[in-house]
């Protein structure tokens, strides 16, 4: 079971935003691409899922490019959650899950006892379960967003590609989405794939870290060895100290102050009281 | 990968719970279907010569006399049926439409099928052709200007905002060549053509809904068939796509079908207004809470049923109810814009405090 990409470029009219790069996702782990904005993560993700055409190279899929599988063959073993995808109004959270069923249906087919089942897992594992009547569009940040992974649970995939699911999240929403991509993880052995922004958290919670750099893989590896205070520098333009993260060992990014802001208690202001 | 965790209980709820409940749709569709049966039935009795009910029963045991029975089924009958498939074909085009193009305001006029259909029927009545071959102008005006629109909409996807727009384009030019046509040629083809352009099902002929009815049970079925898809699509394309749907061949479909069925609502009785734009929210609102954008079966059907109600109910109006028929357009316009409107303001009051007690 391997997702990779070989000689990957990526590219919109006029603009080449990922340019032949060579990856592979560890199977069964959890990995996180981190990288300055607009430097090709999400366009990468993607690419990683199936629903955007190469322009050169391949991503493969235990060695079958992904452009030559049927779409719904390859939703059967890919959900990728794009990054805030329209909240459809009027359906329950239920009704919203159960259409990450649809590339298990067939042309007419009636709903099955598995498609119930899977649906009923999912609201299970995001602890949806006493939502599942409510409306989507009333459902808060964290609850929305959990439903958003309950449907990509639904379709019951090995790979789960999440582009920035803690954006819009406050911190403990945050966690609690982290956790449970740990979680999902870890029980059932699902590979996920997570594009995130926040060094610290990618750190503590992927295996494996993919840092992209316009448009190239600047680094790709364990947290511990690929975070360097060379590296973020580069790759971020962000001066830092790295320390061993106290609480768990894992590595710390500490940006550094500016000069000028060197000590927020001196008296930089204009107006002194 | 297998998960061994026990099935959580079912709870007792309708087949798809936050959906409009089956009964609900199921009720509501036999009262609408009686609701039909008794304007039809009136629009058979009513007219010039006023029948029975009795008498009209009488044609179809066919105990009734030469001249009822050539009343019924020649002159009425067609009509009617000429307003139940193009109200039904309308309802099912704009429920699609308002969903495909994430609009509640889209419908056949706004994406200009409706002003390509007219186009086309008074450029024909225009070259002199007769009245007999209008329907067919229609539909080749109606089909034309939904093939501009897709070849000019199709770079970026068919997506929903340029759609619109591309179809506001049209509109404009379509009924620019509608009024020209009215202006330079002789004033009785500009009546026929204003009549025309109304909407107005007098005069339909049993060819004309024969074939109109061939459209409709091909159409609506493959309409049905096609909302899961809808229901896909209404997350977006980068979500659909990732579920394993095209989204741009998904979205040609449901248009062509969209089109398809305004095209043959159009063909048969022109651009009847309000009625593809108001019947999916009447529809919506009739279904019940919590009203998805995304038609389900049941919406599609009580929508169509509705439709076909309006408009034969509108037809009898426009032909009895004023001191000089007129064409049904105009009643379906002045009846239920109002109506409409009225809608719009009691749901934005009803879901105002809901939000703000949400927020709070």
């Amino acid at each position: 079971m391997t997702l990779s990409a070989h000689e990957l470029t990526l590219s919109y009219p006029g603009r080449t935003v990922v340019d032949g790069i060579d990856l592979e996702i560890p199977a069964g782990r959890i990995t996180a691409v981190v990288g300055p904005n607009a430097c090709g993560k999400s366009t990468l993700l993607r690419a990683l899922a199936g629903i955007s055409r190469p322009s050169g190279g391949q991503v493969r899929l235990d060695g079958t490019p992904l452009a030559r599988m049927p779409p719904k063959r390859l939703a059967r073993r890919i959900a990728l959650l794009p990054q805030s995808p329209p909240v459809p109004t009027g359906i329950s959270v239920e009704a919203l899950v159960r259409r990450g069923r649809h590339p298990h249906q067939r042309w007419l087919a009636p709903w099955s006892r598995g498609d119930q089942q899977a649906v009923d897992t999912a609201l299970a594992r995001t602890g949806l379960e006493e939502l599942r009547t409510r409306p989507v569009d009333r459902l808060s940040g964290g609850q929305r967003q959990r439903a958003w992974i309950a449907l990509a649970l639904a379709q019951d995939t090995d790979y789960l590609l999440l582009d920035e699911p803690t954006t819009f999240l406050d911190l403990r929403h945050q966690l609690d989405l982290l956790n449970l991509v740990a979680e999902l993880n870890t029980d059932s052995g699902r590979t996920v794939v997570l594009v995130l922004h926040d060094l610290v958290q990618a750190a503590r919670y992927a295996h494996h870290l993919i840092v992209v750099h316009k448009g190239h893989i600047a680094a790709a590896g364990q947290a511990a060895e690929v975070l360097t205070e060379a590296l973020v520098e580069n790759v971020f333009d962000v001066p830092c100290r790295i320390l061993p993260d106290p609480t768990c060992g894992s590595p710390l990014v500490l940006p550094l102050m500016p000069t000028p802001l060197s000590s927020p208690s001196s008296p930089n202001g204009k107006e002194q009281r | 990968m297998t998960t061994t965790r026990q099935r959580p209980p079912r709870p007792a709820r309708y087949a798809v719970p936050g959906m409009p409940p089956p009964w609900r749709t199921g009720v509501l569709c036999l009262v609408l279907l009686g609701v039909l049966a008794v304007v039809v039935v009136a629009a058979l009795c009513l007219g010039e010569v006023v029948l029975s009910p009795a008498e009209v029963l009488g044609v179809v045991t066919g105990t009734a006399d030469g001249g009822t029975t050539l009343i019924v089924t020649e002159f009425r009958l067609p009509r009617v049926l000429a307003g139940v498939l193009a109200g039904a074909c309308l309802a099912g085009a704009g429920a699609l439409l308002q969903s495909l193009l994430r609009n509640p305001l889209a419908s056949p006029d706004v994406i200009g099928v409706s002003h390509g259909g007219s186009a086309g029927a008074v450029l024909l009545l225009a070259a002199g052709a007769p009245a007999a071959m209008v329907p067919l102008g229609a539909l080749t005006g109606a089909g034309l200007a939904a093939g501009s629109l897709v070849v000019l909409g199709r770079r970026r996807g068919l997506s929903g905002e340029r759609v619109v727009l591309i179809g506001i384009g049209l509109s404009a030019i379509l009924t620019a060549i509608v009024t020209w046509a009215v202006v330079t040629f002789p004033i009785t083809v500009a009546q026929q053509a204003l009549l025309w352009t109304t909407g107005s099902l007098f005069g339909r002929t049993w060819a004309e809904v024969g074939w109109a009815a061939l459209g409709a049970v091909f159409l609506l079925p493959v309409a049905l068939a096609q909302l899961r898809q809808l229901a896909v699509l209404e997350l977006g394309d980068d979500l659909a796509r990732g579920l394993g749907m095209p989204a741009d061949r998904a979205r040609l479909g449901l248009l062509a079908t969209a089109v398809g069925l305004a095209a043959t609502a159009v063909a048969l009785g022109g651009p009847i207004a309000f009625i593809a734009l108001g019947v999916p929210h009447l529809a919506r609102a009739l279904a019940g809470p919590p009203r998805p954008i995304a038609p389900s079966g049941g919406t599609v059907l009580i929508g169509g049923l509705l439709g076909a109600v309006l408009a034969v109910g509108a037809d009898l109006i426009a032909g009895n109810g004023l001191a000089r028929p007129v064409p049904v357009g105009v009643i379906t316009a002045t009846l239920g814009a109002p109506w409409f409107c009225w809608l719009l303001l009691r749901s934005a009051r009803a879901e105002r405090p809901e939000t703000e007690r949400r927020t709070a």
